[in-house]
């Protein structure tokens, strides 16, 4: 595949007088791992959740191996292979953790009701099947254990490494991870990031936003620094964390 | 004709103002549906009603203790009821369905001391007629719009200029905040409680006068103030004024036209598309729906 | 026996209602207060068909619940754009809207005067006029509707339910259309609820307005509040108490004028003490959850 995954051209949103997006371009090739970084308020999420179909920018486009995304609901957008986590961990608490992941897979015959009611046995075989993958995915995050427990007695690190298996369910292709190792322990941190180093390997897309300059440097192929909305320095993590603007803006 | 159909507008939205205003006031604070406003709003006039029955009481006073009546059930009900279930952060339409419960089982006490059938605050009395650039009111009438107009000058004018007011729209606003802040929100609750049902009382008493009284009318005067509040604007009380006059046209407009019959379903109508196209009501900031 | 073949109907009747219902506060967790439109469609649809068009029974049902399906939509679509604090407010919007269709449309509803004289079902040429056989025909609409919705829950779609219950967020960005869910659920709800309607008709035999008000679409929620919502058995046993329990009342003695107050009042101080001390209700896996207020 030649040209780039995700292109975003001139994106830019405004909520009620506060620039939150301000003309942003950024393109991210398949396999790479893209760190996005920046002070708080400067619209990382905001990117996310213009990607996503959550917010919706004044102007600009977001392409997707060439789909026009602006415009598209979140569940569209999710529906073409790309998935992300949220800065508040967003789990089902009352679904067992292998409930979450079996909810994420998409295509399931028993989400429709004539399959539901007339085809039953094709619904059972699906179902069993998705099973296997579940367990699957929360091995490769041993979290096969908890399997059958409720989503909310796992650990703040557990809950990261189970939204990060629900990404995986749906067979996406790029990943928009948000802070995936803010507030974890350190042995947790460094299981995520093993499964982060994983997922690249498997040839996954992946954005993260992150404040950690540590997981940053390691994980990243090429970095990007965005403050008040706009982008400010993108390249590889050396010359980014050296660049004068990006040590200016944190310091300001 | 034209005067008439202004006069009868005039009144009809009045009702709605006094209605209208009094649950705005409660609603902006509590944030859910609180049925239990009915519960003053059907004690005053039928404290009248006995007052005036057993003692022959003199109408203003028996008014005023009515009013006393109404604002010691709204804060019996708000700190009994509703504090209890504040304290363990109940749901919306949890809170909605007690007061729901309280309702039920007041109106049917109600029934049961005073029977289900409709009843005259002055029996016999004569109504005064009294003529208007060509319509026709009656004293009653013209007190419900007198009624209507003070109580929504003394609201304004309270929620705009003292200490209660700022506290008020504290809490109505940002009742975290307002609490981080040292604002004593409970007092502020507990105050509202009070202030609304006497309100709610004096809507009563106002109404039942001009019309009649049935220990059923609280539900159905409370959905009109439902209606009114929510098209006018829940942030600003002073919307019930715009609102309660749209209403008040367009069902008097088609009664004229047609039959009554539709009242309700015209002002259901116009609620309905308000909630889904226009949630604000007319003043009031666009609302989200949930997002992140 | 007569009377207690009839406490049943009646509870068969309520229990296909507190079922449907459940669907969409238990399993959505939207409050609905509009059911009873649903049961009067139901019931119109079904003496409409029998009197007016004079077609066979079936032909009632199948209306019904296609009339029905129809305004589920209707009831429905505004959850997806308002909060759900407010859809509250427009399910009870609908439902008086609804009330004046049905009490002010005299060509078709009978008006304030209803439909009187509404033939028994009859079904491969028999006609059950006994109680047996409709206490046989409601049990057999309530199992229905009762395997219907358990296949719902307990499946995919079911698993998407409880997402969308928590939190639409999640759900929508792991590819669930939440609109779709919620549509389909509330036209599910309100065809099952449609069945209840058409016993009733063929049942009493006569219909009017005042069986389907908002304080019957208020009787049908407290039967999930108490009973307990979220679970299947709960609304069942929701409507076994809130039907047999004020029947037991006529049994202690009170003039008749005054029973239905002393019912009701009964059934308020239930309704608050339940909100008090349990209101997850009796079997109820859920309570309103008050997280959802914030969203």
């Amino acid at each position: 595949m030649s040209g780039p995954l995700l292109k975003i051209a001139h994106l830019s949103k405004r909520f009620d007088g506060i620039v939150a997006l301000s003309n942003v371009s950024l393109s991210v090739h398949p396999c790479e791992v893209v760190g996005l970084i920046g002070p708080n308020g400067a619209g990382k999420t905001t990117l996310f959740n213009a990607i996503f179909g959550f917010i919706r920018p004044e102007s600009g486009e977001i392409l997707f191996r060439d789909q026009n995304l602006v415009g598209k609901r979140p569940s569209q957008v999710a529906r073409l292979g790309i998935a992300r986590t949220f800065q508040d961990v967003r789990l089902i608490h009352h679904l067992t953790v292998l409930e979450n992941v079996l909810l994420c897979f998409q295509d399931q015959p028993g989400e429709r009701l004539a399959p539901l009611f007339f085809q039953q046995k094709w619904t059972r075989t699906v179902e069993t099947a998705n099973r296997e993958k579940a367990m699957a995915l929360l091995a490769d995050v041993e979290l096969t254990g908890h399997a059958d427990e409720c989503a909310e007695v796992l650990s703040y690190g557990q809950q990261k490494l189970l939204s990060i298996a629900c990404c995986l369910a749906g067979h996406a292709e790029l990943l928009l991870l948000d802070e995936p190792v803010a507030g974890v322990a350190p042995q947790m941190l460094e299981r995520i990031l093993g499964v982060i180093h994983a997922l690249s390997h498997d040839g996954k897309t992946i954005i993260i936003i992150e404040h950690n300059m540590d997981v940053i440097m390691q994980t990243c192929g090429r970095i990007v620094f965005m403050a008040a909305g706009e982008k400010v320095a993108e390249g590889p993590p050396d010359a980014v964390r050296n660049d004068p603007r990006v040590v200016a803006a944190y310091l300001e | 004709m034209a005067a008439q159909l202004t006069a009868n507008i005039a009144v009809l939205a009045a009702g709605y103002i006094l209605i209208g205003v009094s649950f705005g006031l409660v609603y902006r604070v509590y944030r859910f549906l609180n049925v239990g406003h009915a519960i003053p709003y059907v004690a005053a006039p039928y404290v009248v009603f006995a007052l005036q029955g057993l003692w022959d009481m003199p109408v203003w006073l028996a008014a005023g203790m009515a009013l006393l009546a109404a604002g010691v059930l709204g804060t019996l009900l708000d700190q009994i009821l509703f504090r209890t279930l504040r304290r363990r952060q109940a749901a919306s339409s949890v809170l909605l369905m007690a007061s729901l419960g309280a309702y039920i089982v007041f109106e049917n006490l109600v029934a049961l001391i005073f029977g289900n059938d409709v009843q005259s605050l002055r029996p016999g009395a004569t109504v005064q007629s009294i003529g208007w650039f060509g319509a026709v009111l009656t004293s009653a009438q013209l007190v419900v719009v007198g009624g209507a107009a003070l109580v929504m000058l003394v609201v304004l004018v309270t929620l705009r200029f003292t200490l209660f007011g700022v506290c008020y729209r504290s809490v109505a606003c940002n009742p975290a905040l307002a609490r981080t802040i040292g604002m004593n929100s409970e007092r502020v609750y507990l105050k509202t409680a009070a202030f609304g049902a006497v309100l709610a009382g004096l809507a009563g008493i106002l109404i039942s006068n001009d019309t009649h009284m049935e220990p059923t009318m609280g539900l159905q005067a409370l959905l009109m103030g439902i209606v009114v509040v929510i098209v006018g604007g829940r942030e600003e009380l002073a919307g019930c004024i715009p609102a309660a006059l749209v209403i008040a046209t367009t069902q008097t407009l088609s009664a004229w036209q047609s039959s009554g019959q539709w009242h309700a379903a015209i002002a259901f109508l116009m609620l309905l598309v308000f909630l889904v196209f226009r949630p604000q009501g007319f003043f009031g900031h666009p609302l989200k729906k949930a997002g992140i | 026996m007569e009377y207690m073949l009839h406490i049943a109907i009646l509870i068969g009747i309520y229990s296909i209602l507190a079922v449907s219902l459940n669907l969409v506060v238990g399993h959505l967790g939207l409050v609905s207060l509009a059911h009873a439109v649903f049961y009067g469609i139901g019931a119109y649809a079904a003496a409409f068909v029998a009197l007016r068009l004079d077609l066979p029974f079936p032909c009632g049902v199948v209306s019904a619940i296609l009339l029905s399906c129809v305004l589920g939509v209707l009831v429905g679509a505004p959850s997806l754009r308002v909060r759900d604090e407010y859809f509250v407010i427009t399910s009870f919007a609908c439902q008086i809207i609804a009330f004046s269709v049905f009490n002010n449309w005299p060509q078709v509803t009978g008006g304030p005067l209803g439909l009187p004289g509404i033939p028994p079902p009859g079904l491969l040429g028999w006609s059950l006029s006994s109680k047996w056989a409709i206490l046989v025909l409601t049990g057999l609409f309530c199992l229905s509707t009762l395997l219907i919705a358990h296949r719902l829950v307990h499946s995919p779609f079911g698993r998407v339910l409880k997402a969308i219950r928590e939190d639409e967020v999640f759900a929508e960005a792991h590819g669930k259309a939440i609109a779709h869910f919620k549509i389909v659920t509330f036209v599910i709800s309100a065809g099952l609820a449609s069945m209840a309607g058409v016993v009733y008709a063929h049942y009493i035999s006569f219909i009017d307005p005042t069986s389907f008000t908002l304080m019957e679409s208020i009787l049908v929620i407290s039967m999930l509040i108490i009973g307990g919502s979220g679970s299947l058995g709960g609304p069942f046993l929701g409507a076994i108490l809130l039907v047999a329990l004020p029947e037991a009342l006529r049994f202690v003695g009170l003039p008749s004028g005054v029973a239905a107050n002393v019912r009701q009042v009964f059934y308020g101080i239930l309704l608050v003490l339940f909100m008090v001390f349990r209101p997850q209700g009796l079997l109820g896996q859920y309570a309103f959850d008050a997280a959802r207020d914030k969203a």
